[in-house]
Formats: structure tokens, C-alpha cells, sequence
């Protein structure tokens, strides 16, 4: 890739995602619809063949939609949810149908904005990966009741669709995948330059950068994948090529392989704004279908269902479910949305009551409300806590809950002492 | 130190590898395998992965699984076509897991049913068996039969508990718990103690309360060894002392750079030589080669050579033949290197793994009251830093109330401030970090000074 003299595209992108760079609002970003979650994942899971599910001969296939915002609209609670509706159907294939935007602390950036993947590292993407992760792997693997028909475990395979960013982390703790036409993984780059500008020590940061290295590396070695492949997806700093020798890849740290995965060490060949654009830019490495193909990280590119169970190997009759997944991900999304506009919301219905009563029981009921309206606000701290999204709100949940915690105590003091 | 080489020799795995429904079946195929040191393995490939192979073989009539690097392959051939065919992938929850190993038992206390007499288990040097009665010491434990007791302490919680307690070394994890539950483990007669580890770090300062427990205590008592989901920096460096490393297949270990609080306060100078030698000192406690710490603290390179016995040669350059960490990065290990170089002896994902990986046949897993009672106090550790400061305002909130108050008025509200500040003690109690971890000096002098206040008041 050609030389672009003297811009840090780095910056260029996180300006232009933040909307910085002045003129035309070239903004990458897009404004946080708190309902953004729930239309993306109106589409429902398409059932067939329920009547056949029962029939020994079917094949059971059950479809898990990992949709919207990955940390947000995915998150433990609905992902635990659909699998436990899966598990009682006891299917012989789990699918999970990947479709996340590259969205990272609220903020969308368009799939080419790989410079984001800097925030990626900083952003709570990678530690709620390894959590999610282990809901797939051990959480299957160590329970018991999970067991098809014949008393096996299920196959597990991931279909992705849309995966840049923190999505990446996750999808690739998956042994088998699939990508769609159009699908990329990566988006999780310069690792090397996170921090860079804060000038703290180079020692200090390399720590930090190498424990996420090797923690992203764990997940990638969940999935079987060599550790190659995270370090040239993570860090641009690195010459990363690769040879094919009897179909499978030998990675070399140069350029001078068959295929180059990432070269961002080498400054004369950064990416252009052109190469991103046209998602060709490989100062790290961003696969499409058909890389991760030949890489063998995909498994075969798939753009229906049909297609899919084809490349599965199911040549009997199959089935589908999985509604009741996709219905308990969009019930998870809608409620965190609300929760989100109820903040607010009940903050103002807080402030709107006056505590000015004439006599001590005027008052106090006064305050019973006030009361009445902080536990409500605490409850859904508590319950959606998981996914809120603390810009929503403004602060972390659990500070807000200590904080309505000393508000609701000054309030019952206040009610003691007014009689 | 035995080298891992030797260990792998004398290690018979009794479990199967648990590879799950989505490994087909297909893949595994019969070969053999002829190691740099002479030994021949014949049997079934059921995973062959970038680094390392998994093969089952036969031996003694006993179905082993081992795990082998592949630095120690020497040769690898085709074996004839077997007649039967492949073997389903075993899983570890189902009961019917195939052949050799003796299935754990399932309670505490349960014995697990004994080797007969004069068998050898396959992790017990040549010796003849002793009598059951002779000795409690486990190492002669390994030579009678009896089944070993194993326990599972969590250093920081596992990542399936999605966040739910802590992993703060010093917050969450604390030298006082591991020391607390000592007398648990040696009333169930406690043969080894797994520390899985999950944790991003924290305090030096009880990261030396731990190294020391560990080497002074835990090692004493017990076979002690580090099982690895992530262990980073404090919690790299307290196990540290401990000869035995395994990790799970997503395990990582390292980045142990010491900084005050952010990236603009790294240890340097004195204290940092102070340190690197501290760490030294513990590498060679545990057998270790201190280089591979030392690339773990500061920004230098680390490679190595492994000759054609297994033995490995460390360098703090980039002359060796297998490079483990580059010139101006923190080393941070994953599980195909750590083995690949001997670091750790094994990859196990399950307790079962585990206890095949350290060569255990006849195996109990014991002692759960003491893991809940770990798991319990990184669970209240947790509870106590959410709610710490809210405590604080609380407790401030009484006593500014009470002195708004009439004299004769202030008892309840004084009371209420005691309350609050008993919970203060309480939760400072549990962890002697705590005294400074919330940027108030919790001191003994600091409590009496609170009482003062508040007999002041009703003064």
C-alpha cells in the first residue's frame, strides 16, 4: 500500500468518528439510537420443519441471533436465556448467527473505520468476550443436561455476518465458523498505539497492550486458531506473511509470503484513506470471507441457510429454531432501551416533586415518593446494569446506585427527624 | 528440577482429551509418533493443533492420553489402517467416558476405589507398593493406591461467573483467605491444592504475602500447583514461586510490570532492581529460569533453544531458535508457547484434564467448603469496594445530623452513626488492605478517634 506523506490516519478516523473534522460532517460515528439495537434485530429467526423436530431422522438445528451492539444488546443475561431455551430442545447443531455493528462505548464507526480498533482495546470488548465465550464453551461442555437426542454434545458453529470490532473477539472463540459474502473480522488493530498520545511509559504500556494481546491470543486459541493471526490483527507493528505448504498456512514475519496479512511496521507502505474505503487496507489484518478462508478461519462462505446446512454435511431432513432466542435478545434490547429513557425520565419526576407540605405527614408523604421513584430507578440500575450504556445515563450504574443509596438515606433521616 | 522432558516421560494421562461434539470424529486418525528422545508412541492422533498433538495410546493394557510438543517429535509415520473405526470424541461430563482412568468420586469423603495391591499407577516412579497405613506424606500417598485428594482454591473468579466477584489481587484476593483456609484443607487430608488463576493483577505489596505463603506454608503441606486462565502481573507473580504451571487451552500469564497507578508512575531505579532481583530470587525457589520473569517485568527479549532431550536453554536476546519475546515488548505467554517451552507441563481445560495432566489416575476432588469459602470472600471483597464509600457518606451524614441536633435529641442519630461505623469496621476487618484502599487511613487510631467523636457528642 502506498505512501500517504505525513497524516496519522489513525487520528484522521477517530476525528472523523467523532465528528471533529469540520466542513461536510464526513462523520463515521452515528448518533446513539437507543432503539438501535431492537430495529436491527427485528428480523426473526425463520423456523421450518417444525412439525419433523421430533423425528428421529432430523436433523435439529437451533439458531441463536447475536445481534446490535455487542457489550450492550449482547450481553450475558439474554445469551443465557436463548441457550437455555436451546438446551431443552436438545438440537443437534447450535447456530449462532453473528450480526453485531462496530459499535464500541455506544459509538458506531462504519466497517472500513479500522482505526477505531485503538478504542476496542481500551473499551470493556475484550474481557466481555472472554465472558461471553465461556458460555459457548464450558458452559455447554461442563453441564450435563446439555446433550442432543443421542447423548452427545451439540455441534456449535458461528455464522458471521457482520463481526468488526469487539464482535471479532467473540467470534473468534468459536472452532467452526462460517462467513457471509461481505463479512470481515478484524477491527480490533493498533494495539501498538493504544495510549500512545496519554505519554506515560512505554514500559507500563507494553504491559498493558501484551496481557490483551495474550488474553485475545487465549480466545483465538479457543477457537484453534494460531496465535499469528491475533498478533497481526492486533498490532500494527508488526510484518506479517503467509505461505501454504500442502493447503495449510506457515506464517513468516516478513513480507515476502504468498499472501501479506499485515505491514504496518513498514512506514512506506501504510494505508491509504483509498485502501480503507475499499476495506484493502492491511496495516493489520482484516479478513474477508475469502481470507479467512484460505487461513482456515472460515470454514466456507454461506449466504443462505440452505447454503449453510449444506456446508454442515446435513444431508437429511433438518430443522429450524430458535425463535424463542431471538425473541428473548429483542425483549433483553427493548427493556435496556427503556430502562435508558426511564433514567431520565424518573429523574425529572424526581425533581419535579417539592418537598414543601405544610404539616410533618404532608411532607413526609412528599418524601415517600421521592422514595418510591429512587427504587424504582435502582431497580433498573440493578437489573439491566450488564448493558446500559453509562453515556446513556451519565455515570457507571453501580455509582448510581451508591449514590441513590446515600440520597434514600438522607431522605429516611429527614423523615425521622420531621414530626 | 525434573525437566518437563522427564515429567512427560514418567506421566501416563489417564483421561481422555475432551474435545467435545464439535471435533468430528473423522479427523482422528492412527500414527506413530517417535520422539527426539528415543521414545515411540503408537496409537490415535485425536487432535493435532499448531503447536502440540494430542495421541492415545495403549500401554500395559492401560488407554493413556498424552500431550506432546511438537519440538519432540522426532518422526511421524502413518500407522496401518486400523480395522475398527475412529473412535467417537469422549466427554467429560457423560459417565461413560471410555477405558483406563478410575472415575473421581463424586462427594467429598468418598474413597475412591482403591488400586489393587501391587498395580502401579502410572505417575508412581518403580517402586513396590507400600502399606496404605505407612505414611500420610503424598508422595507416598502416590505409591500405595490411595486415591489423591485434590482441592480448587480460585485465585479471582473464573471468567464464567461473567464479573460476579472480584480479581484484584490485595482487594479481592488476599493472602489472609488463602491462610484462613488452611485448617480446612488439612482436616480433609488435602493432597494438592490447584490455585486457578483469573485475575488482572494488583498490590505488590500482597503479592509478597501470597509468594511467601505459598513457598512457606502451602508448598509444605501440600503438592501446590498454578492451573492458568489469565494471570496477570500480581497474579503472575505471587504463584510464581510454585514449580508446577498448567493452563487452560485460552490461558495466558505475565505482563508483571510494576507501576503506581497509572503509566506515568512505572517502578523504576532502585525499586525496581530491588524488584527484579525479589523475582530472581523466586524463580529459583520454583526451579525457573529468572530470565523468563525478567522479560515479564521489563521490556526485554527472551528466547530459547531446546535441544534434541527436551532440554531447554534460555536467552535474553533473540539468538535463540524459538523467539518468546521480542526486544521492546512485556512478555505475556499463551498456552501452546508455555508448553512448547516447557514453562507449564500441560493444557487442561477440566478438573479431570488437570488431574490426568498431572498424572494422577486414582484421584478425588475434595475439600469443596474451602473453594466456596475463597469464592465467598472475593463475592464479599466485592460487595465491601461498591459499598465502602457510600458506607463513608452515610456514617458522615449521621454525625453531621446528630451535631445539628439538641444534645438530648442526638442519641439516635448517634446511634446510628456507631452503626455505621461498625459496618466500616467490619468491612475493613475482612481485608487488612483495606485500612489504605479507599484512600482513608482505617487504622486502629483512626476508629478510636471516631468513637471520641461520637461520646463527644452526647457530651
Amino acid at each position: 500500500m502506498k505512501v500517504q506523506s505525513g497524516i496519522n490516519l489513525t487520528a484522521v478516523l477517530l476525528a472523523l468518528a467523532a465528528g471533529t473534522i469540520g466542513g461536510a460532517r464526513l462523520s463515521l460515528a452515528q448518533d446513539v439510537d437507543p432503539n438501535q439495537g431492537t430495529k436491527q434485530i427485528e428480523a426473526e429467526v425463520k423456523e421450518k420443519n417444525v412439525a419433523k423436530w421430533d423425528d428421529p431422522e432430523t436433523t435439529r438445528v437451533y439458531v441463536i441471533p447475536v445481534r446490535g451492539q455487542f457489550g450492550q444488546n449482547v450481553t450475558a443475561t439474554p445469551l443465557k436465556r436463548a441457550l437455555n431455551d436451546a438446551k431443552k430442545e436438545q438440537p443437534d447443531v447450535i447456530m449462532v448467527v453473528i450480526d453485531c455493528t462496530f459499535t464500541i462505548n455506544g459509538q458506531t464507526y462504519q466497517e472500513w473505520a479500522t482505526g477505531a480498533g485503538e478504542i476496542v482495546w481500551q473499551s470493556n470488548a475484550l474481557p466481555t468476550a472472554g465472558e461471553l465465550s465461556t458460555l459457548f464453551h464450558e458452559g455447554i461442555r461442563d453441564d450435563a443436561e446439555w446433550k442432543t437426542r443421542k447423548g452427545e454434545k451439540p455441534r456449535i458453529v458461528a455464522w458471521v455476518k457482520h463481526a468488526m470490532g469487539p464482535a471479532t473477539m467473540f467470534a473468534m472463540s468459536f472452532r467452526e465458523i462460517y462467513m457471509a459474502e461481505g463479512a470481515h473480522l478484524g477491527g480490533v488493530g493498533y494495539l501498538d498505539q493504544m495510549m500512545n498520545d496519554d505519554g506515560g511509559s512505554q514500559r507500563v504500556l507494553e504491559k498493558w497492550r501484551g496481557a490483551r494481546l495474550g488474553r485475545f491470543t487465549g480466545l483465538l486459541q479457543l477457537g484453534g486458531y494460531p496465535e499469528e493471526l491475533a498478533r497481526a490483527m492486533a498490532r500494527s507493528d508488526t510484518l506479517m506473511s503467509v505461505d501454504f505448504q500442502g493447503g495449510k498456512p506457515v506464517f513468516r514475519e516478513d513480507l515476502a509470503g504468498e499472501i501479506i496479512l499485515a505491514d504496518g511496521a513498514d512506514e512506506t507502505r501504510r494505508d491509504t484513506l483509498q485502501d480503507l474505503v475499499r476495506m484493502k487496507g492491511n496495516d493489520v489484518l482484516t479478513m474477508d470471507a475469502e481470507l479467512a478462508k484460505k487461513l482456515g478461519v472460515s470454514k466456507g462462505t454461506v449466504n443462505s441457510e440452505d447454503e449453510m446446512v449444506a456446508s454442515l454435511g446435513i444431508e437429511r431432513t433438518y430443522a429450524v429454531r430458535g425463535d424463542r432466542a431471538a425473541k428473548e435478545m429483542i425483549r433483553w434490547s427493548r427493556e435496556v432501551a427503556q430502562a435508558e429513557q426511564r433514567f431520565a425520565q424518573r429523574w425529572r419526576e424526581f425533581n419535579q416533586i417539592q418537598v414543601n407540605g405544610q404539616t410533618a405527614t404532608e411532607r413526609n408523604a412528599q418524601r415517600g415518593k421521592r422514595l418510591g421513584i429512587l427504587n424504582q430507578i435502582k431497580r433498573d440500575l440493578e437489573m439491566y446494569k450488564e448493558s446500559i450504556n453509562p453515556q446513556a445515563i451519565r455515570g457507571a450504574p453501580q455509582q448510581w446506585v451508591s449514590e441513590i443509596n446515600v440520597i434514600i438515606e438522607r431522605l429516611k433521616t429527614e423523615m425521622r427527624l420531621d414530626r | 528440577m525434573k525437566t518437563i522432558q522427564k515429567m512427560l516421560a514418567t506421566i501416563g494421562i489417564g483421561a481422555a482429551f475432551c474435545l467435545g461434539a464439535t471435533f468430528p470424529a473423522a479427523s482422528a486418525f492412527a500414527d506413530v509418533i517417535t520422539l527426539k528422545n528415543g521414545e515411540v508412541l503408537d496409537g490415535t492422533v485425536e487432535r493435532d493443533e499448531a503447536d502440540f498433538i494430542v495421541i492415545k495410546i495403549t500401554k500395559n493394557g492401560k488407554v493413556e492420553t498424552r500431550i506432546i510438543s511438537k519440538d519432540d517429535i522426532k518422526k511421524r509415520e502413518a500407522a496401518k489402517p486400523a480395522a475398527t473405526p475412529a473412535t467417537k470424541p469422549t466427554t467429560p461430563a457423560a459417565p461413560s467416558t471410555p477405558a483406563a482412568p478410575a472415575k473421581p468420586a463424586e462427594k467429598n469423603g468418598q474413597e475412591a476405589k482403591p488400586a489393587p495391591t501391587g498395580e502401579k499407577t502410572a505417575s508412581a516412579p518403580s517402586g513396590e507398593a507400600k502399606d496404605p497405613k505407612a505414611s500420610t506424606k503424598p508422595s507416598d500417598r502416590a505409591l500405595t493406591g490411595r486415591a489423591m485428594r485434590i482441592a480448587f482454591l480460585n485465585f479471582g473468579n473464573p471468567l464464567r461467573d461473567q464479573g460476579a466477584g472480584g480479581d484484584m489481587v490485595g482487594v479481592h484476593v488476599s493472602a489472609k483467605a488463602f491462610r484462613d483456609v488452611l485448617p480446612i484443607l488439612e482436616k480433609e487430608k488435602v493432597d494438592i491444592v490447584v490455585i486457578r488463576i483469573n485475575s488482572g493483577g494488583g498490590y505488590t505489596l500482597e503479592m509478597e504475602r501470597l509468594s511467601s505463603l505459598f513457598q512457606d506454608v502451602y508448598k509444605q503441606k501440600f503438592r501446590t500447583v498454578a492451573w492458568i486462565e489469565s494471570a496477570i502481573s500480581a497474579a503472575a507473580m505471587s504463584p510464581w514461586v510454585l514449580e508446577e504451571f498448567y493452563m487452560m487451552t485460552n490461558g495466558n500469564i505475565g505482563g508483571c510490570t510494576e507501576f503506581a497507578g497509572s503509566a506515568h508512575r512505572p517502578t523504576e531505579g532502585a525499586a525496581l532492581e530491588v524488584r527484579l532481583s525479589q523475582m530472581e530470587r523466586f524463580s529459583r525457589l520454583a526451579g525457573r529460569d529468572p530470565k523468563i520473569m525478567r522479560a515479564m517485568q521489563i521490556q526485554e527479549p527472551l528466547s530459547c533453544t531446546i535441544d534434541e532431550f527436551g532440554n531447554v536453554t534460555w536467552f535474553q536476546d533473540l539468538t535463540g531458535e524459538i523467539i518468546v519475546n521480542r526486544a521492546k515488548e512485556v512478555l505475556t505467554f499463551n498456552a501452546p508457547m508455555a508448553v512448547k517451552t516447557k514453562f507449564a507441563r500441560g493444557i487442561a481445560d477440566t478438573r479431570e484434564e488437570l488431574a490426568s495432566a498431572m498424572g494422577l489416575t486414582e484421584y478425588e476432588f475434595v475439600a469443596e467448603e474451602a473453594t466456596k469459602m475463597m469464592d465467598r470472600y472475593m463475592l464479599e471483597a466485592q460487595r465491601i469496594e461498591e459499598s465502602m464509600r457510600e458506607m463513608i457518606r452515610k456514617y458522615q451524614l449521621a454525625i453531621n445530623v446528630a451535631a445539628g441536633l439538641p444534645r438530648e435529641e442526638r442519641g439516635p442519630e448517634v446511634g446510628r452513626a456507631r452503626k455505621h461505623l461498625g459496618e466500616i469496621k467490619k468491612m475493613v476487618d475482612l481485608n487488612p488492605n483495606f485500612q489504605f484502599h479507599f484512600g482513608i487511613e482505617f487504622s486502629p487510631a483512626f476508629f478510636a478517634e471516631q468513637e471520641q467523636i461520637l461520646r463527644d457528642l452526647m457530651k
